[in-house]
């Protein structure tokens, strides 16, 4: 058998062709355009919804003690919310349909967890963020593995911004969030319930 | 409460339905300007008012006791309710601010004095030339500190496109490319309905009605982005449809029609001013696209 060179990549050719395939340079345009779209799409809505349920969390708990940490932590979504807004608007990315939905449901969670308490309210953060903290990793490692160079402002933002939602999580556990009444429970249920609407606006 | 949206329209507002909906995402923001605020206004204008009025009854500025005042307090303050959610009323009359009739008086003698900036350059001769022929003294120029270059902004400006003939030309020049196919084109239309073309069929539709937006310079990244979308596609598809039984004149029917819908949804959103009439009134824009003529 003969040994051949790929000339695109230089790497000798059998076991390579076996494995690789070149694909055209659209093709590749076309699956990024893709992967980007989703990425701000989710990221947009995820910020939304996280706000919103901060809002409602502070709608019930905004004078006690633990009213300034959301508040702050609120603040910081917002700052979120503002790059991925821009995002949208830079790369021509379309926002979920999903919007008004998101909006409501986030300001129900967040006020219908501080109903039951505030260690209920920082459960409810500690589930949502340690889901967003997972889907921000998922995304850094798409990011990476479809062109690094291209992504790298994106994926600085990224970055940032699941260290900032770890710090959120962290904050949450602090101030008792396992002493929520059905702890487990309650922090299942809002974990399906926050990927389901990651899947959903991913593709809506 | 009635709320009149446009001519012969009306939406009634609910408490149920209102709260709800001013939690989506909906850029309408629903200010109430305090009564207070407003009779202060009111008495003001009235002040005015009645300061004209005595001088013009009197021939001097003392106001006259009751006989020359007019009763105007209790005729405005009565109608106080059509202006308790009124958005048209800006502050900005005190002071050295513009009125409306100054504008259009400046509108005016710019308009007239542009034909003159052949004969004087672009010169407070040409806007006192402008003034003179729409009958104004030429001393008028003096509204117009800056000179010459009020003339050329002004200029400028009127060469600046609007939202609204920006999208008619948009999507008149685009009709117009399918013209050449037009004897075929509705076999065309048949075959992007069929099942298993239908989803790109849609996707292009959406991405030029994304394309047309873009370009006339919407940058919303809420929900908006859907409604504006969304009824442009409607228009967009409608005129279409209307064009493949056009038989007139360089298609003058069409973009009659293309003028007629666009309108629809123009004054079906001047007065609108809440989020709860903004969400009928989008799902009502859907459906007069494809119900009227």
């Amino acid at each position: 058998m003969s040994i051949h060179l790929c000339t695109r990549c230089s790497q000798s050719t059998i076991k390579h062709l076996q494995f690789v395939r070149h694909i055209s340079k659209r093709a590749k345009e076309e699956r990024t355009k893709r992967l980007l779209s989703r990425v701000i799409r989710v990221d947009h809505a995820g910020e939304l919804g996280a706000e919103k349920i901060y809002e409602g969390q502070i709608a019930v708990l905004g004078k006690t003690s633990v009213g300034p940490i959301i508040k702050e932590m609120k603040e910081q979504e917002q700052e979120h919310l503002e790059t991925f807004k821009q995002l949208i608007v830079q790369e021509r990315v379309r926002p979920t349909v999903m919007l008004p939905l998101w909006n409501v449901a986030g300001f129900a969670l967040g006020a219908g967890t501080a109903l039951l308490g505030k260690e209920a309210a920082m459960a409810c953060t500690v589930a949502v963020e340690s889901v967003i903290g997972e889907h921000y990793n998922s995304q850094i490692r798409d990011l990476m593995a479809d062109d690094p160079e291209r992504h790298k402002e994106l994926l600085e933002k990224i970055t940032k911004f699941r260290d900032d939602e770890l710090h959120h999580h962290d904050t949450g556990l602090e101030h008792d969030a396992e002493k929520a009444p059905f702890y487990d429970a309650l922090s299942k249920v809002i974990k399906v319930g926050c990927q389901g609407a990651i899947w959903i606006s991913e593709r809506i | 409460m009635y709320i009149p949206v446009a001519e012969g329209t009306f939406f009634i507002r609910t408490a149920l339905f209102e709260p709800f909906l001013a939690h989506y995402g909906f850029v309408a923001i629903h200010r109430q300007t305090s009564r207070s605020v407003l009779l202060g206004r009111q008495k003001r204008l009235l002040s005015t008012h009645k300061r004209l009025l005595s001088t013009h009854v009197n021939g001097s500025d003392t106001n006259n006791g009751n006989s020359g005042e007019v009763k105007t307090d209790e005729v405005l303050i009565g109608s106080k309710e059509s202006y308790v959610n009124e958005e048209f009323y800006e502050e900005g009359e005190e002071g050295g601010e513009e009125t409306e009739e100054e504008y259009h008086t400046k509108e005016r003698i710019l308009r007239a004095s542009l034909p003159f900036v052949h004969q004087h350059g672009w010169t407070k001769n040409a806007i006192a030339a402008g003034a003179e022929q729409e009958g104004l003294p030429s001393v008028a120029h003096g509204m117009f500190p800056r000179g010459g270059v009020e003339l050329v902004f002004y200029l400028l400006q009127t060469m600046k496109i609007k939202t609204g003939p920006f999208i008619k030309e948009a999507v008149e020049m685009r009709l117009r490319m399918i013209t050449p196919y037009m004897d075929k084109w509705p076999q065309a239309m048949a075959i992007q309905t069929l099942p298993q073309n239908a989803p790109e069929a849609w996707s292009n539709l959406g991405n030029l009605v994304d394309e047309i937006w873009y370009y006339a310079g919407d940058r919303s990244n809420d929900f908006n982005y859907y409604t504006k979308r969304g009824s442009l596609a409607a228009i967009y598809k409608a005129t279409e449809i209307y064009m493949l039984q056009d038989k007139s004149d360089d298609w003058q029917d069409t973009w009659e029609f293309l003028n007629r819908r666009l309108a629809d949804v123009n004054n079906a959103g001047k007065n609108v001013k809440n989020v709860s009439d903004r969400l009928l009134l989008n799902l009502v824009r859907l459906t007069l696209v494809f119900i009227s003529h």
